[in-house]
This record gives C-alpha cells, sequence and structure tokens, in this order.
C-alpha cells in the first residue's frame, strides 16, 4: 500500500478537505480572538488613564500642584503601576519618572500618544517597550503625564497566537493522520475486495469477501457482493447441471432409437415390424423434441420479452378453466380433483403462460400420485397479494428436495419411473419468476402442496 | 389442393413438395419473401405456407401486405421459435395458423387441409349439421336423431370444432388450441378424455360411431365406413 495510493484514495481527499476547511476556520478564530483581545485590553487601559487623569485633575484643583506631585509620589510608592510625569509651566519635572517627550520639539502635546521607552530594571537587561500615555495640560499650563506599558496587550496577544498555533498544528496532524488512517483501512477493505474479484475472475467461485465489523456502508456493499456472488454461482451450478443433464437425459432416448433402428436393420422382419419399429423410433424423437422446446420455452420465459405483453387478468379464472378441463383426465386416472376458486387473484400477467403454469402443476399432481388421491386447487388471499396452491395427498416430497424439484431436469428418486422430463416444474418457476410471484413447496400432511405466491399491489 | 410454400430452406421445401405431392397436392415454390409476394398475389391457390424468416421480405410483412391487398388466401406459418408472441404476431399480420419446426408432416397436412376447406370469412351458419347430428349455435343445442343430448360447455366447443371440420382429420394439437386454447401438451390425456366423454354421450347407442381416432394422427368426424 504505497503512499500516493494512499493519498490518492477518495477517503483521503476527503478528510483532507475536511482539514483545510478546519484549519482555516481554527486560524480564522484565531485572528478574531487576536484582535479583539488586543482591543479590549487596550480599551481596559485607556479607560484606567481617563480614569486617573480625572482623579489627579480634579485633585489638582482642590490641592495645587506642589500637593499634587507629593500625592503622585505617594501613589507611585504604594505601588501604583502606572507611569507619571508632571511639569509645572517652565517645563521642570515635579513628579513621576517618565522620560521627556520624544517627540520634535521635546514637549508633551495634549491627547494620546504612544511612545517607546527603554526601562531598566535593576536585576534585568534594559529593555524597550510601548507605552500609552494620556498628555493633559493643568490650568496653571502644567502638563500631566499618565502612561502604561503596553507590553501586557502584545503578551496577551502572543498568548493567543501561540495557543491557537499549536491548536492548528494539533488540528493538522491529528486530521492528516486521521485522515490516512480511515484511507489505509479503506484501502484496505477494497484491496480485499479487488483481490477476491480476481480470485473469482481466475476461477475461485467459492471465495467471498471477509465482512469486517463496524464500517457498515462497505459491510453493506460486501454483503451484497457476496450475495451476488452466491447467485451467480448458484447459477453456473445449476448451468453445469442442466448441460450434463441435457446431456444425460438425451443421450437415454437417443440410444433408444439407435437400438431399435439397428435391430430393425439387422433383424429379417416384415412390414408390420419395420412399422413398429419406425413408430417407436418417431415416438422417442418426439420426446427429445419436446424436450428441446421445454428448454427453449423456459429460457425464453426467464429472458423476461415477455413481459410487454402482460395484461390485466384474473389468475383464480384461468386456474378454474384448467381445473375444468383437467377434472375428468384426474377422474380416468382414478383421482379425484376438487377446485375452490371463488377468491379472485386479480394480477398483470400473461394468459397463456399463466394457464400453462396452472396446467403444470395439476400435470404434477395427477403424474406423481396413486390412484384414489385427492388434488385440490384454491385460491386465497394472502395480504395484499394472491394464492393460488395445488395440493396433492400423494406421497409428497422429502424437505430436502422441496426447493430442488423446480431445478431443470430434478427428479425425485421416487419419480424417476414416472414418464417425465424433469421440466415441468423448471418451467412453473420460471413463469412465476416472469410475474414476480414465488413459487415453493411444502409439506400437505401427507402429500405435496405447491403455492403460487403473487406480488401485493404496488 | 393448390399450395403455395415460400421457404428458404431448399430441404425442408423438397420434401414438403415431396410429400404433398404424394398425396395428389399441387405445389409452387418461392424461395424468399419478394417472389413469395409476387406468386401469392396469383389467383387460384387454396392455401399459403410462408416461413416465418425469409430473406428480403419476412413472412409477417408479406402477409400484410397481402391482406392490405384484399388477397385472402389462408395462409399458415412456419416458425423455428416456440414463442407465444411469434404466435400472436403472425396471426394478427393475417395468418391463419401457426406451426412451430420441427412437426410431423401429418400434423402439417390436417392443418393445411382444415385452412383450405374453411368456410370463407362472413359465411356464419347459426345450425350446424353432420348426418343425424344437429348442432344450433345459438340455442347452444345439440341433438342426435332429433334426441336431445345435454354437453356441458367444453365438450359443446369440441363438437363445434369437430362439426365445422366435418371428414376432415384434427389433430390432438389442433384440438387443444382451438378448443381449449392450450398452446402447449399437457401430460394429462386431457383431449383423449374429453373425446371418450363426447362420444359416449353422442354415439354409442344412438346409430354409429361418429368420432373415429386414426392412430397417431389425430380424429376424424365421419360416419363409419
Amino acid at each position: 500500500m504505497s503512499l500516493s495510493r494512499l493519498l490518492g484514495t477518495a477517503s483521503f481527499r476527503l478528510a483532507a478537505t475536511y482539514l483545510v476547511m478546519f484549519s482555516a476556520s481554527v486560524a480564522l478564530l484565531g485572528a478574531v480572538v487576536y484582535f479583539s483581545v488586543g482591543y479590549e485590553i487596550v480599551r481596559q487601559l485607556d479607560d484606567r488613564l481617563i480614569e486617573e487623569t480625572a482623579k489627579l485633575t480634579s485633585y489638582f484643583k482642590k490641592n495645587g500642584l506642589t500637593r499634587l506631585a507629593e500625592h503622585i509620589s505617594a501613589r507611585k510608592a504604594a505601588g501604583s503601576f502606572l507611569d507619571y510625569r508632571l511639569e509645572d509651566g517652565g517645563g521642570r519635572v515635579r513628579a513621576g519618572g517618565l522620560p521627556a517627550a520624544n517627540t520634535a520639539d521635546g514637549k508633551y502635546h495634549p491627547g494620546w500618544t504612544t511612545t517607546l521607552i527603554r526601562t531598566e530594571y535593576p536585576d534585568d537587561e534594559p529593555d524597550l517597550n510601548r507605552e500609552h500615555e494620556l498628555v493633559t495640560t493643568l490650568d496653571d499650563g502644567s502638563i500631566l503625564v499618565i502612561g502604561d506599558e503596553l507590553d501586557g496587550v502584545e503578551e496577551a496577544q502572543r498568548a493567543v497566537l501561540f495557543a491557537f498555533g499549536w491548536a492548528l498544528a494539533a488540528t493538522i496532524v491529528v486530521g492528516a493522520g486521521g485522515g490516512l488512517l480511515l484511507s489505509a483501512a479503506f484501502l484496505r477493505r477494497i484491496d480485499a475486495m479487488t483481490s477476491t474479484a480476481r480470485d473469482i475472475i481466475a476461477g475461485d467461485l467459492s471465495r467471498r469477501i471477509p465482512l469486517a465489523k463496524g464500517d457498515a456502508d462497505l459491510a453493506r456493499l460486501a454483503g451484497a457482493f457476496n450475495r451476488m456472488l452466491d447467485r451467480i454461482s448458484a447459477l453456473l451450478d445449476a448451468n453445469k447441471h442442466v448441460s450434463s443433464a441435457i446431456a444425460h437425459d438425451l443421450r437415454k432416448p437417443l440410444a433408444r432409437v439407435l437400438r431399435r433402428l439397428e435391430a430393425a436393420r439387422c433383424e429379417p422382419a416384415n412390414l408390420a415390424e419395420y412399422e413398429k419399429a419406425v413408430d417407436a423410433a418417431l415416438n422417442d424423437i418426439n420426446g427429445i423434441l419436446d424436450t428441446f422446446g421445454a428448454l427453449l420455452r423456459i429460457g425464453q420465459i426467464e429472458s423476461g420479452a415477455r413481459r410487454a405483453g402482460f395484461r390485466d387478468v384474473d389468475l383464480a379464472t384461468i386456474a378454474l378453466e384448467v381445473a375444468e378441463t383437467f377434472q375428468p383426465a384426474a377422474a380416468d386416472e382414478g383421482k379425484t380433483l376438487t377446485f375452490e376458486l371463488g377468491a379472485k387473484l386479480p394480477m398483470v400477467g400473461d394468459r397463456e403462460l399463466l394457464t400453462q403454469l396452472t396446467a403444470n402443476l395439476i400435470d404434477n399432481s395427477i403424474r406423481h400420485t396413486p390412484p384414489g388421491s385427492r388434488i385440490e386447487v384454491r385460491s386465497t388471499k394472502n395480504g395484499d397479494g394472491g394464492r393460488l396452491i395445488v395440493a396433492d395427498n400423494g406421497p409428497g416430497v422429502q424437505i430436502s428436495e422441496r426447493d430442488r424439484i423446480f431445478e431443470r431436469f430434478y427428479r425425485i428418486d421416487s419419480a424417476r419411473a414416472t414418464p417425465g422430463d424433469g421440466l415441468g416444474l423448471s418451467l412453473v418457476a420460471a413463469i412465476a419468476g416472469l410475474h414476480d410471484a414465488k413459487v415453493f413447496a411444502l409439506d400437505n400432511e401427507p402429500g405435496l402442496k405447491i403455492v403460487v405466491d403473487l406480488p401485493g399491489a404496488p | 389442393m393448390r399450395v403455395l410454400i415460400v421457404e428458404d430452406d431448399a430441404e425442408t421445401f423438397v420434401y414438403l413438395r415431396a410429400q404433398l405431392e404424394a398425396v395428389g397436392h399441387a405445389v409452387a415454390g418461392a424461395p424468399n419473401g419478394r417472389d413469395g409476394l409476387l406468386i401469392a398475389a396469383e389467383p387460384g391457390f387454396d392455401v399459403i405456407v410462408l416461413d416465418r424468416m425469409l430473406p428480403e421480405l419476412d413472412g409477417v410483412s408479406l402477409v400484410s401486405k397481402l391482406r392490405r391487398a384484399g388477397i385472402q388466401t389462408p395462409v399458415l406459418f412456419l416458425t423455428n421459435l416456440a414463442g407465444v408472441d411469434d404466435r400472436v404476431e403472425g396471426l394478427a399480420a393475417g395468418g391463419d395458423d401457426y406451426l412451430v419446426k420441427p412437426f410431423a408432416f401429418a400434423e402439417f397436412l390436417a392443418r393445411l387441409i382444415a385452412l383450405a376447406r374453411r368456410p370463407p370469412l362472413g359465411e356464419q351458419k347459426s345450425v350446424l349439421a353432420f348426418a343425424d347430428l344437429e348442432m344450433d349455435l345459438i340455442k347452444r343445442t345439440v341433438s342426435r336423431g332429433g334426441e336431445e343430448i345435454d354437453l356441458q360447455p367444453r365438450e359443446f366447443r369440441l363438437l363445434e370444432y369437430l362439426l365445422r371440420n366435418e371428414g376432415r382429420i384434427v389433430t390432438r394439437k389442433m384440438l387443444l388450441e382451438n378448443v381449449w386454447d392450450f398452446h402447449f401438451d399437457p401430460k394429462t390425456n386431457i383431449v383423449e378424455t374429453h373425446i371418450s366423454r363426447l362420444r359416449a354421450k353422442i354415439g354409442r347407442g344412438r346409430g354409429g360411431e361418429l368420432i373415429h381416432t386414426l392412430r397417431g394422427l389425430g380424429y376424424s368426424l365421419r360416419v363409419a365406413l
């Protein structure tokens, strides 16, 4: 799993996009905090300078310049962290430690100013600090300067930058790393699927995609993929089975024809015997042709092309006609065919095929039950859809074989002696499939019950 | 009867012609749809046999051109496919019957004769009669020698079909298709069963047998020889 493949995965690109967007929002938030912290601290500082100036101005008005100078010195001594400078009208410094004005004319001018001052602490390196100052001219012409260092603001802003810088870095590291991990996991799953697919292409149809826990989307996809593979391999198996069944089932009658014709050819016989041999051969060949015809018909039905001719029909009415037609024939074979088709089974379908579906089911019951059996054709409601049931009390079908009886050429052991091509129920299944109906075999206790469940109203 | 066979497969054509001529019918042929259309337009054919797939002009187009030109000669379609869509399409275009290859010659001949002798369209009889058997299609009654016979609806339909084809051979398949609308061959002997019940009702004890079984071919309604 190379890095370039990782970086190229859809999940990584998604993660990267989120990462860029998230980083940008962290940076934006940082900038907002940075500037608002600066603005807010400066505003508070300015408020303090204005307040102090107002206090000292009123103190000057009450007590005069000399007392003000003493007052300022006292405040500084009391630990005020503000810086002061009081100059009288003649320019002499009366109090405070702020240096002379750093202006062109060397004088303070009333109003706000920001200036660079040098601070020297005894136990520290000399430092340059920016200072915000409010300059006021008192009534007697003396000048009061109150200032505060701006390094608090800068420190706060540096702290903000630092915090957000780390946050951004962590975001990028976690985001990119997480993206890579996710992509790697994703890629591993995809690689598993790809290698499964390759194995299947190479011929190993038993392979299935391993289902990882969690990861609902991919697990669903893998599940669907596996079910598709099950279906394909079932179809392939059926196909293999059909091919060998065709070969097997057609060899027998062909061998019989061969034997009959050879015998007729070799043994001296009269015309009647020749005719008999030819008739028997024709009969066998017709059987083979019927089998091919049925196979072609199943194939044609399964191709789904017939849906174009679907009309509104009632399966119960169709079944009634078929049952009435078969009733005397069943009676001739010593079986009782009854029907109860009062419940309508409206559906969209092909009348001719549904006729054949019903006929094949009844045919099947008549052929695979002993004389004296009862066969019942019923229509019932089944939720939204309808249900057609053809049931008998004959020998039934083992549970293990009940699904298989719908396979082409499948014949249960007990039925091998009965004539039949093993395609009747396959045709039923194909016709049911074409109509989105489900057909299945149940135990009729005793006997076989075939149920055709029609799809409910859409 | 005079038969036109439009068939591009020479082997099939030669075989059908030989068989038809052997039983005394005259056969003309065309190897493709275009020639087939030209010949079919000539008068005097009793029935036309049309392969469904033909070079130059396919069978369905050919028959619809014929019908548009007002030529009503009965048409029997031959096809390789057992598809219902094919049959419906062929009949809708103006074909009269349909046979899937491969078929037995007897089946083919029975259908040709049934088509060729079919009464022209528009001639609607309300009473079908044969020997002393009489069927009233409007009152839905059947009598033999003046004595009324009670028939089930399917038996009625079966007898009606036999009456309409009196004297001709009708095959099992023809009966399945025309009486029951079954376009497949059930394993159960429903035709035999219904024929024998019908026979029991109209035949025995009422004079001669009318419905005759022709082994391997089918049935025929005729007076016993």
